[in-house]
């Protein structure tokens, strides 16, 4: 099986694991490094041993990316409590994410060199849904030391607004709100927060 | 529980600026969790929830040498991406107006920026919790007045990336919600999933190859703006003041941002809101020789803040 088939048989379980119903599962996975054969994998774990000689040297090591050429080492050794799988796992965590929503699944179909191969489902909303999951609320804060994570969202917005906005007015709000999510994007040096808001971004404000 | 070591490494080799948190603190976890966004290879299926709706997006993370690489789709409504290559940031399948090029940044400021929290913030250890079967640690960053919002995350305790991440009002209940439905670590993506397509409609190169090391660069003034400003929130700073019509302002504390737009052409009515994480408001100021503008401030704070800001903002006869 080639990595390709790998990949999709990969994103075929987490389809699966979807339509069956728990796409509230947040699925974790390690991936095994395959250094042979890739110069780049190669180059990052050269970086790691770089810092796992920094670590032996400081005499602080609680552990450390050892690489060598061996296809079977983990990019990330340290110890865990919850180790992960070698190798993709889907399926083998669960989370209670708790999105009040029905999720339509669908495959995306990607042309090819025009758009990243599928390695994940495709989540997508259409009018005439076959596949619909939906997810049940859970209570926000519900974390306990042991057990499950919840959350529920539920926001009720804290200031009522004030004033009246026209259609014209909201456009040109939507346009600066646009041009404010664009500047913390391109200020936040790869930070996920700002570049999750602006592509998420609502077009009515 | 300890800070994971791999993670926590590479924040302290990042630097001095990335390496203030004691061991194990909440802040060497932020540190830990900042190397890592920026280090490891992910792949994931995450969520974005506030008030008025739930966005599905998936995210692929890469490098290409040193670069980072990465992609950021929405997978309903409008198919937007999002692809940084590097320096290079492209905006796909967007269909309004983008940047100009005068309006972008010469010039990157702190911004989300959680391996350098201000003193505006008090950072606390939270709770151990299992998050997805996954053991993880809570880190609260609260705010120390009622200016700005509160960060709560949730970070693996393996490999310190987020799994859950809520910003807050100051009185507890979440603005917005992100969280990771599906996260695979550690395989570079491939290259192709990077590529630029040709025929993308609607395709802007928001931010060609700005300053690597822009942290070290002089903030840039383009251009004096008769404009003052007698009140920001605590810790906030001028960031950038950029001249292109609508004049900006742009105004930061490290995590939070506030642009103040400054427009000679008034054509909206006073307004103030609280959209999700962001409030906007639009307000009608004169300036010395008595003309009107039409200040309107956006940013994720707290809707009283940006009332203040626009408030706050009055004219000087001379840039100085």
């Amino acid at each position: 099986m080639t990595d390709d088939q790998k990949r999709e048989a990969r994103l075929r379980q987490a389809l699966s694991a979807l339509v069956d119903g728990e796409a509230h599962e947040l699925e974790v996975s390690q991936v095994l490094a395959k250094a042979k054969g890739h110069d780049e994998v190669k180059a990052r774990w050269a970086r790691y041993q770089l810092v796992s000689a920094a670590l032996q040297a400081r005499g602080a090591a609680q552990g450390s990316a050892a690489i060598d050429e061996s296809p079977a080492t983990e990019v990330t050794t340290l110890p865990a409590s919850a180790p992960l799988p070698r190798g993709f796992g889907w399926g083998s965590f669960a989370l209670a994410a708790s999105l009040t929503l029905a999720l339509m699944v669908v495959l995306r179909t990607v042309g090819p060199g025009s758009e990243p191969e599928p390695r994940l489902a495709a989540l997508t909303p259409t009018a005439a849904p076959s596949l619909a999951v939906p997810l049940q609320p859970v209570a926000l804060g519900g974390e306990r030391s042991s057990g499950s994570a919840a959350v529920q969202i539920t926001m009720p917005r804290a200031w009522a607004s004030s004033g009246e906005l026209g259609p014209g007015a909201a456009r040109h709000l939507q346009t600066l709100m646009r041009r404010h999510a664009e500047l913390n994007l391109l200020d936040s040096a790869g930070s996920l927060v700002p570049a999750v808001r602006l592509v998420a971004y609502s077009e009515a404000p | 529980m300890k800070v994971p070591a791999f993670a926590f490494l590479m924040a302290v080799l990042a630097g001095p600026a990335a390496s203030a948190g004691a061991p194990g603190s909440g802040k060497a976890w932020l540190e830990a969790m900042t190397a890592a966004l920026r280090a490891q290879a992910y792949e994931g299926l995450l969520s974005y929830a506030r008030e008025d709706g739930v966005t599905e997006l998936r995210l692929i993370h890469g490098h290409h040498g040193s670069a980072i690489y990465e992609r950021l789709s929405r997978l309903d409504g409008e198919g937007k991406e999002l692809l940084r290559r590097g320096d290079e940031v492209y905006f796909l399948g967007a269909q309004d107006e983008s940047l100009s090029e005068a309006a972008l940044p010469l010039v990157q400021h702190p911004v989300a920026n959680f391996d350098a929290i201000p003193d505006s913030y008090e950072v606390r250890l939270g709770a151990q919790v299992t998050v997805g079967g996954r053991k993880a640690q809570q880190v609260r960053v609260d705010p120390r007045d009622s200016y700005r919002f509160a960060y709560h995350l949730w970070l693996d305790a393996e490999t310190a990336l987020p799994l859950r991440l809520t910003m807050n009002h100051p009185q507890g209940a979440p603005v917005e919600v992100m969280q990771f439905r599906a996260l695979a670590v550690g395989e570079e993506p491939p290259e192709a999933a990077f590529q630029v397509p040709d025929s993308a409609p609607h395709q802007h190169p928001l931010a060609p190859a700005f300053p690597r090391d822009a942290q070290a660069v002089t903030p840039p003034t383009l251009q004096r703006l008769p404009w003052r400003l007698a009140w920001v929130p605590p810790g906030f700073k001028l960031l950038a003041e950029i001249a292109e019509a609508p004049a900006m302002l742009r105004l930061g504390d490290g995590l939070a941002t506030v642009t103040v737009f400054i427009d000679a052409a008034v054509e909206d009515a006073p307004v103030a809101l609280q959209d999700g994480p962001t409030a906007a408001v639009v307000r009608h100021r004169p300036h010395c020789d008595g003309a009107a503008y039409q200040i309107t401030v956006i940013g994720e704070v707290p809707l009283p803040a940006a009332e203040r800001i626009a408030e706050s903002l009055h004219c000087t006869d001379a840039a100085s």
